[in-house]
Protein backbone atom coordinates (compact mmCIF):
# COMPACT_ATOMS: atom_id res chain seq x y z
CA UNK A 1 0.00 0.00 0.00
CA UNK A 2 2.53 2.36 1.16
CA UNK A 3 5.01 1.33 -1.77
CA UNK A 4 2.12 1.91 -4.43
CA UNK A 5 1.37 5.44 -2.60
CA UNK A 6 5.10 6.04 -3.01
CA UNK A 7 4.96 5.78 -6.54
CA UNK A 8 1.92 7.28 -7.29
CA UNK A 9 3.45 10.48 -5.49
CA UNK A 10 6.46 9.60 -7.17
CA UNK A 11 5.03 9.51 -10.53
CA UNK A 12 2.75 12.57 -9.83
CA UNK A 13 6.16 14.47 -9.17
CA UNK A 14 8.17 13.75 -12.33
CA UNK A 15 5.16 14.43 -14.27
CA UNK A 16 4.97 17.76 -12.99
CA UNK A 17 8.86 18.31 -12.69
CA UNK A 18 8.90 17.41 -16.58
CA UNK A 19 5.82 19.46 -17.23
CA UNK A 20 7.31 22.30 -15.48
CA UNK A 21 10.79 22.13 -17.24
CA UNK A 22 9.32 21.26 -20.20
CA UNK A 23 6.87 24.97 -20.46
CA UNK A 24 9.96 27.06 -19.73
CA UNK A 25 11.05 26.30 -23.08
CA UNK A 26 10.31 29.33 -25.09
CA UNK A 27 10.39 30.25 -28.60
CA UNK A 28 12.20 33.66 -29.79
CA UNK A 29 10.96 33.19 -32.91
CA UNK A 30 8.50 36.64 -33.39
CA UNK A 31 4.69 36.30 -33.20
CA UNK A 32 1.94 38.81 -32.88
CA UNK A 33 -0.01 41.72 -35.28
CA UNK A 34 2.15 44.27 -35.91
CA UNK A 35 0.40 47.32 -37.18
CA UNK A 36 2.19 50.60 -38.72
CA UNK A 37 1.05 53.85 -38.74
CA UNK A 38 2.78 57.04 -40.61
CA UNK A 39 2.01 60.61 -40.76
CA UNK A 40 -0.96 60.34 -42.74
CA UNK A 41 -3.90 58.46 -40.54
CA UNK A 42 -5.91 57.35 -43.20
CA UNK A 43 -3.03 55.32 -44.68
CA UNK A 44 -2.66 51.99 -42.45
CA UNK A 45 -0.98 48.87 -42.80
CA UNK A 46 -0.25 45.57 -40.98
CA UNK A 47 2.26 42.35 -40.86
CA UNK A 48 0.67 39.40 -39.04
CA UNK A 49 2.41 36.27 -37.84
CA UNK A 50 0.38 34.02 -35.76
CA UNK A 51 2.13 30.37 -35.77
CA UNK A 52 1.92 29.28 -39.18
CA UNK A 53 -0.66 31.98 -40.22
CA UNK A 54 0.63 35.04 -42.24
CA UNK A 55 -0.64 38.14 -43.74
CA UNK A 56 0.49 41.39 -44.86
CA UNK A 57 -2.07 43.99 -45.44
CA UNK A 58 -3.65 47.71 -45.42
CA UNK A 59 -5.84 50.29 -46.59
CA UNK A 60 -6.02 53.55 -47.38
CA UNK A 61 -9.32 55.96 -46.75
CA UNK A 62 -10.09 58.84 -49.49
CA UNK A 63 -12.52 61.80 -50.47
CA UNK A 64 -14.08 61.19 -53.67
CA UNK A 65 -16.49 63.08 -55.77
CA UNK A 66 -18.70 65.48 -53.98
CA UNK A 67 -17.29 64.55 -50.80
CA UNK A 68 -17.95 60.72 -51.53
CA UNK A 69 -15.91 58.89 -48.81
CA UNK A 70 -13.83 55.55 -49.90
CA UNK A 71 -11.82 52.97 -48.93
CA UNK A 72 -9.52 51.07 -50.43
CA UNK A 73 -8.34 47.58 -48.62
CA UNK A 74 -5.79 44.52 -49.48
CA UNK A 75 -4.57 41.80 -48.02
CA UNK A 76 -2.10 38.30 -48.23
CA UNK A 77 -4.83 35.63 -48.31
CA UNK A 78 -2.60 33.31 -50.11
CA UNK A 79 1.05 34.52 -49.12
CA UNK A 80 3.52 33.33 -51.70
CA UNK A 81 6.80 33.78 -49.46
CA UNK A 82 7.70 34.35 -45.69
CA UNK A 83 10.65 34.55 -43.73
CA UNK A 84 10.34 35.02 -39.95
CA UNK A 85 13.35 35.56 -37.19
CA UNK A 86 13.17 36.42 -33.96
CA UNK A 87 13.19 40.22 -35.01
CA UNK A 88 12.40 40.05 -38.64
CA UNK A 89 9.10 38.99 -40.27
CA UNK A 90 8.80 39.31 -43.92
CA UNK A 91 5.58 38.60 -45.87
CA UNK A 92 5.25 38.40 -49.27
CA UNK A 93 2.12 37.13 -52.34
CA UNK A 94 3.48 38.20 -55.76
CA UNK A 95 0.45 37.32 -57.32
CA UNK A 96 -3.52 36.73 -56.26
CA UNK A 97 -3.29 39.36 -53.46
CA UNK A 98 -7.10 40.41 -52.90
CA UNK A 99 -7.84 44.14 -53.59
CA UNK A 100 -11.46 45.69 -52.84
CA UNK A 101 -12.92 49.62 -52.57
CA UNK A 102 -15.83 50.34 -50.14
CA UNK A 103 -17.56 53.32 -51.83
CA UNK A 104 -20.07 55.25 -49.28
CA UNK A 105 -22.49 56.44 -51.45
CA UNK A 106 -22.74 53.59 -54.05
CA UNK A 107 -21.83 50.33 -52.41
CA UNK A 108 -19.45 47.90 -51.80
CA UNK A 109 -17.63 46.61 -54.51
CA UNK A 110 -17.31 42.89 -54.86
CA UNK A 111 -13.88 41.54 -53.87
CA UNK A 112 -11.38 41.40 -56.86
CA UNK A 113 -8.40 38.76 -56.66
CA UNK A 114 -6.13 40.02 -60.02
CA UNK A 115 -3.22 37.79 -61.13
CA UNK A 116 -1.29 41.16 -60.96
CA UNK A 117 -1.82 42.38 -57.46
CA UNK A 118 0.82 41.53 -55.08
CA UNK A 119 1.64 42.88 -51.72
CA UNK A 120 4.58 43.02 -49.54
CA UNK A 121 4.88 43.94 -46.63
CA UNK A 122 7.90 43.52 -43.70
CA UNK A 123 8.72 44.67 -39.39
CA UNK A 124 11.46 44.75 -37.60
CA UNK A 125 10.88 44.78 -33.97
CA UNK A 126 14.56 46.46 -32.82
CA UNK A 127 14.24 48.98 -35.17
CA UNK A 128 10.77 49.42 -34.16
CA UNK A 129 10.02 50.42 -38.16
CA UNK A 130 7.95 48.53 -40.90
CA UNK A 131 6.22 48.95 -44.31
CA UNK A 132 4.03 47.27 -46.87
CA UNK A 133 3.58 47.92 -50.71
CA UNK A 134 0.36 46.62 -52.71
CA UNK A 135 0.77 47.28 -56.49
CA UNK A 136 -2.20 45.93 -58.96
CA UNK A 137 -3.09 46.54 -62.66
CA UNK A 138 -4.86 45.45 -65.79
CA UNK A 139 -5.83 45.96 -69.12
CA UNK A 140 -9.47 47.53 -68.83
CA UNK A 141 -10.16 49.22 -65.83
CA UNK A 142 -13.57 49.35 -67.28
CA UNK A 143 -14.29 46.03 -66.18
CA UNK A 144 -14.05 46.59 -62.56
CA UNK A 145 -15.17 50.34 -62.31
CA UNK A 146 -17.77 52.53 -64.06
CA UNK A 147 -17.24 56.09 -64.99
CA UNK A 148 -18.51 57.33 -62.10
CA UNK A 149 -16.25 54.90 -59.62
CA UNK A 150 -13.28 56.20 -61.47
CA UNK A 151 -13.77 59.96 -61.52
CA UNK A 152 -14.44 59.54 -57.85
CA UNK A 153 -11.21 57.02 -57.63
CA UNK A 154 -9.28 59.90 -59.06
CA UNK A 155 -10.24 62.83 -57.26
CA UNK A 156 -9.59 60.92 -54.16
CA UNK A 157 -6.37 59.25 -54.91
CA UNK A 158 -4.21 61.53 -57.61
CA UNK A 159 -1.78 63.43 -56.01
CA UNK A 160 -1.84 61.84 -52.91
CA UNK A 161 1.58 60.84 -50.93
CA UNK A 162 2.29 57.72 -50.57
CA UNK A 163 -0.38 56.39 -53.83
CA UNK A 164 -0.31 56.04 -57.51
CA UNK A 165 -3.63 55.69 -59.27
CA UNK A 166 -3.03 56.01 -63.05
CA UNK A 167 -6.09 55.22 -65.79
CA UNK A 168 -4.73 56.04 -69.55
CA UNK A 169 -6.68 56.40 -72.87
CA UNK A 170 -6.57 52.95 -73.30
CA UNK A 171 -7.94 51.98 -70.37
CA UNK A 172 -5.28 50.61 -68.68
CA UNK A 173 -4.58 51.34 -65.05
CA UNK A 174 -2.62 50.59 -62.22
CA UNK A 175 -2.32 51.15 -58.60
CA UNK A 176 0.37 51.54 -56.18
CA UNK A 177 0.21 51.57 -52.70
CA UNK A 178 2.73 52.15 -50.24
CA UNK A 179 2.43 52.04 -46.26
CA UNK A 180 5.38 52.48 -43.83
CA UNK A 181 5.76 53.86 -40.40
CA UNK A 182 6.39 52.82 -36.81
CA UNK A 183 5.09 50.26 -34.84
CA UNK A 184 1.89 51.23 -32.57
CA UNK B 1 -5.14 67.41 -37.63
CA UNK B 2 -7.20 64.77 -39.24
CA UNK B 3 -10.45 65.33 -39.53
CA UNK B 4 -12.16 62.34 -36.64
CA UNK B 5 -15.23 62.90 -38.21
CA UNK B 6 -13.77 61.29 -41.53
CA UNK B 7 -11.68 58.96 -39.98
CA UNK B 8 -14.43 57.27 -38.02
CA UNK B 9 -16.81 57.51 -41.46
CA UNK B 10 -13.49 55.30 -43.26
CA UNK B 11 -13.27 52.76 -40.45
CA UNK B 12 -17.29 52.40 -40.46
CA UNK B 13 -16.89 51.67 -44.48
CA UNK B 14 -13.39 49.92 -44.27
CA UNK B 15 -15.48 47.32 -41.72
CA UNK B 16 -18.45 47.41 -44.02
CA UNK B 17 -15.81 46.36 -47.23
CA UNK B 18 -13.96 43.86 -45.15
CA UNK B 19 -17.14 41.98 -44.26
CA UNK B 20 -17.90 42.15 -48.11
CA UNK B 21 -14.71 41.01 -49.15
CA UNK B 22 -14.03 38.19 -46.75
CA UNK B 23 -17.70 36.98 -47.83
CA UNK B 24 -16.53 37.15 -51.65
CA UNK B 25 -13.14 35.56 -50.59
CA UNK B 26 -14.65 32.34 -50.22
CA UNK B 27 -16.08 32.18 -53.34
CA UNK B 28 -12.19 32.89 -55.49
CA UNK B 29 -9.97 30.66 -56.20
CA UNK B 30 -6.21 30.71 -57.15
CA UNK B 31 -3.87 27.97 -58.94
CA UNK B 32 -1.44 28.56 -55.80
CA UNK B 33 -1.41 25.39 -54.27
CA UNK B 34 -3.43 24.17 -51.18
CA UNK B 35 -4.14 21.16 -49.50
CA UNK B 36 -2.61 18.67 -47.06
CA UNK B 37 -0.35 16.65 -48.34
CA UNK B 38 1.06 12.72 -46.47
CA UNK B 39 4.14 10.82 -47.66
CA UNK B 40 5.44 7.87 -45.99
CA UNK B 41 9.27 6.46 -46.84
CA UNK B 42 8.61 3.46 -49.41
CA UNK B 43 10.90 1.02 -47.38
CA UNK B 44 9.43 1.98 -44.20
CA UNK B 45 5.64 2.59 -44.40
CA UNK B 46 3.83 2.73 -41.32
CA UNK B 47 6.46 3.78 -39.20
CA UNK B 48 7.03 7.32 -40.37
CA UNK B 49 5.08 10.15 -41.73
CA UNK B 50 5.58 13.20 -43.09
CA UNK B 51 3.04 15.88 -43.56
CA UNK B 52 3.28 19.29 -45.66
CA UNK B 53 -0.04 21.63 -45.00
CA UNK B 54 -1.32 24.72 -46.57
CA UNK B 55 -4.77 26.27 -45.85
CA UNK B 56 -4.55 30.17 -46.84
CA UNK B 57 -2.23 31.53 -45.22
CA UNK B 58 -1.61 28.88 -42.86
CA UNK B 59 1.37 26.72 -43.32
CA UNK B 60 2.97 23.55 -41.29
CA UNK B 61 4.90 20.71 -41.66
CA UNK B 62 4.97 17.46 -39.66
CA UNK B 63 7.34 13.82 -39.14
CA UNK B 64 5.30 11.51 -36.87
CA UNK B 65 7.98 8.39 -36.51
CA UNK B 66 5.83 4.96 -34.40
CA UNK B 67 8.01 2.40 -33.39
CA UNK B 68 7.54 -0.33 -30.26
CA UNK B 69 10.60 -0.36 -27.37
CA UNK B 70 12.13 -3.65 -25.62
CA UNK B 71 9.01 -4.42 -23.88
CA UNK B 72 6.74 -3.75 -26.76
CA UNK B 73 5.36 -0.17 -25.71
CA UNK B 74 4.37 1.78 -28.01
CA UNK B 75 6.78 4.82 -28.71
CA UNK B 76 5.75 7.38 -30.79
CA UNK B 77 7.49 11.06 -31.70
CA UNK B 78 6.24 13.76 -33.73
CA UNK B 79 8.17 16.93 -34.88
CA UNK B 80 5.76 20.14 -35.75
CA UNK B 81 6.29 23.53 -37.37
CA UNK B 82 4.54 25.51 -34.78
CA UNK B 83 6.24 28.99 -36.42
CA UNK B 84 7.83 28.36 -39.86
CA UNK B 85 10.75 30.48 -40.56
CA UNK B 86 10.79 30.13 -44.84
CA UNK B 87 7.95 29.70 -46.95
CA UNK B 88 7.76 29.55 -50.91
CA UNK B 89 4.76 28.89 -52.36
CA UNK B 90 3.61 28.45 -56.16
CA UNK B 91 1.48 26.62 -57.86
CA UNK B 92 2.96 23.83 -58.27
CA UNK B 93 5.86 23.22 -55.70
CA UNK B 94 5.22 24.31 -51.85
CA UNK B 95 7.99 24.48 -49.12
CA UNK B 96 7.86 25.23 -45.39
CA UNK B 97 10.64 25.02 -43.04
CA UNK B 98 11.51 25.82 -39.40
CA UNK B 99 14.92 26.39 -38.54
CA UNK B 100 14.99 26.54 -34.69
CA UNK B 101 12.28 26.22 -32.18
CA UNK B 102 10.26 22.73 -33.92
CA UNK B 103 8.20 21.35 -31.22
CA UNK B 104 8.71 17.69 -30.30
CA UNK B 105 6.05 15.43 -28.99
CA UNK B 106 6.92 11.85 -27.28
CA UNK B 107 3.81 9.23 -26.47
CA UNK B 108 5.30 6.42 -25.09
CA UNK B 109 2.22 3.10 -24.54
CA UNK B 110 -0.71 5.78 -25.29
CA UNK B 111 0.64 8.33 -22.69
CA UNK B 112 1.52 11.64 -23.44
CA UNK B 113 5.07 12.54 -22.01
CA UNK B 114 5.90 15.67 -24.19
CA UNK B 115 3.55 17.41 -25.84
CA UNK B 116 4.63 19.52 -28.06
CA UNK B 117 7.69 21.20 -26.37
CA UNK B 118 9.75 24.03 -28.51
CA UNK B 119 13.79 22.94 -28.96
CA UNK B 120 15.94 25.84 -29.85
CA UNK B 121 18.51 23.68 -31.84
CA UNK B 122 15.89 21.55 -33.79
CA UNK B 123 15.02 22.59 -37.62
CA UNK B 124 12.45 20.62 -39.81
CA UNK B 125 12.51 21.57 -43.74
CA UNK B 126 9.57 20.20 -45.84
CA UNK B 127 8.91 20.38 -49.84
CA UNK B 128 6.34 18.72 -52.32
CA UNK B 129 5.94 19.19 -56.01
CA UNK B 130 2.34 18.66 -56.80
CA UNK B 131 3.45 17.68 -60.63
CA UNK B 132 5.10 14.93 -59.19
CA UNK B 133 3.53 14.61 -56.52
CA UNK B 134 6.05 13.80 -54.24
CA UNK B 135 7.57 15.00 -51.14
CA UNK B 136 10.70 15.30 -49.18
CA UNK B 137 11.16 16.15 -45.64
CA UNK B 138 14.57 16.41 -43.36
CA UNK B 139 14.55 16.83 -39.50
CA UNK B 140 17.41 17.70 -37.65
CA UNK B 141 17.21 17.86 -33.51
CA UNK B 142 19.70 18.24 -30.43
CA UNK B 143 20.31 19.57 -27.32
CA UNK B 144 22.85 19.61 -24.55
CA UNK B 145 20.72 18.07 -21.73
CA UNK B 146 17.76 15.22 -22.61
CA UNK B 147 17.38 14.14 -18.41
CA UNK B 148 15.36 17.76 -18.71
CA UNK B 149 12.90 16.52 -20.81
CA UNK B 150 12.54 12.96 -20.06
CA UNK B 151 13.03 10.34 -17.25
CA UNK B 152 15.84 8.00 -17.19
CA UNK B 153 13.24 5.23 -17.71
CA UNK B 154 11.71 6.88 -20.94
CA UNK B 155 15.41 7.57 -22.19
CA UNK B 156 16.15 4.21 -22.64
CA UNK B 157 12.62 3.37 -23.81
CA UNK B 158 13.00 6.25 -27.03
CA UNK B 159 16.53 4.47 -27.37
CA UNK B 160 15.88 1.00 -28.07
CA UNK B 161 12.52 1.95 -29.94
CA UNK B 162 14.42 4.47 -32.16
CA UNK B 163 17.24 1.81 -32.89
CA UNK B 164 14.66 -0.35 -34.63
CA UNK B 165 13.92 2.26 -37.41
CA UNK B 166 16.13 2.61 -40.33
CA UNK B 167 15.43 5.93 -41.07
CA UNK B 168 16.20 7.83 -37.98
CA UNK B 169 19.59 8.19 -35.83
CA UNK B 170 18.54 8.99 -32.30
CA UNK B 171 21.84 8.93 -29.93
CA UNK B 172 22.20 10.10 -26.60
CA UNK B 173 25.16 10.30 -24.33
CA UNK B 174 26.42 7.81 -21.58
CA UNK B 175 25.08 10.51 -19.00
CA UNK B 176 21.50 10.70 -20.94
CA UNK B 177 22.66 14.64 -21.25
CA UNK B 178 23.84 15.76 -24.98
CA UNK B 179 21.36 14.02 -27.33
CA UNK B 180 20.59 14.14 -31.46
CA UNK B 181 17.68 13.26 -33.64
CA UNK B 182 17.51 13.39 -37.44
CA UNK B 183 15.85 11.20 -39.94
CA UNK B 184 14.74 12.09 -43.59
CA UNK B 185 11.19 11.14 -45.33
CA UNK B 186 11.06 11.14 -48.79
CA UNK B 187 8.03 9.04 -50.89
CA UNK B 188 5.23 9.90 -53.19
CA UNK B 189 1.68 11.48 -51.56
CA UNK B 190 -0.82 9.21 -50.69
CA UNK B 191 -4.20 10.63 -50.79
Amino acid sequence: MRSGFATAISTCCAVALFAARAASAQSSLLEGDFALTGVDLNIGCEVDANGGTFNASGYVGGVGTAGELIALMYDSPQPTAVSRGSDKITVKQSHFAEFSVAFQNQGDLPLTVLGSCSVSGSVSLSKGTGGVTFSCGGDDIFQLLDTDHIASLQTAFVGRKGLKFKVNAQRKWSLSIACGGVLQ
Amino acid sequence: MPDTKFIRIVGALLVVGLVAARAEAALVTTPLIEGDFIWEPGDDFDHEACTIFVDGASFSARVAIDSVDDSMQEVALSFETQQPTNITRGTDKLAVRQGQWVSMGVQIGGADILVQVPIEKCSLSASFGLSKSRGVTSLSCKGDDLSQLLSPTNIASVTSAMATRKHVKFKVDSARKKWSLSTACAGVFTP
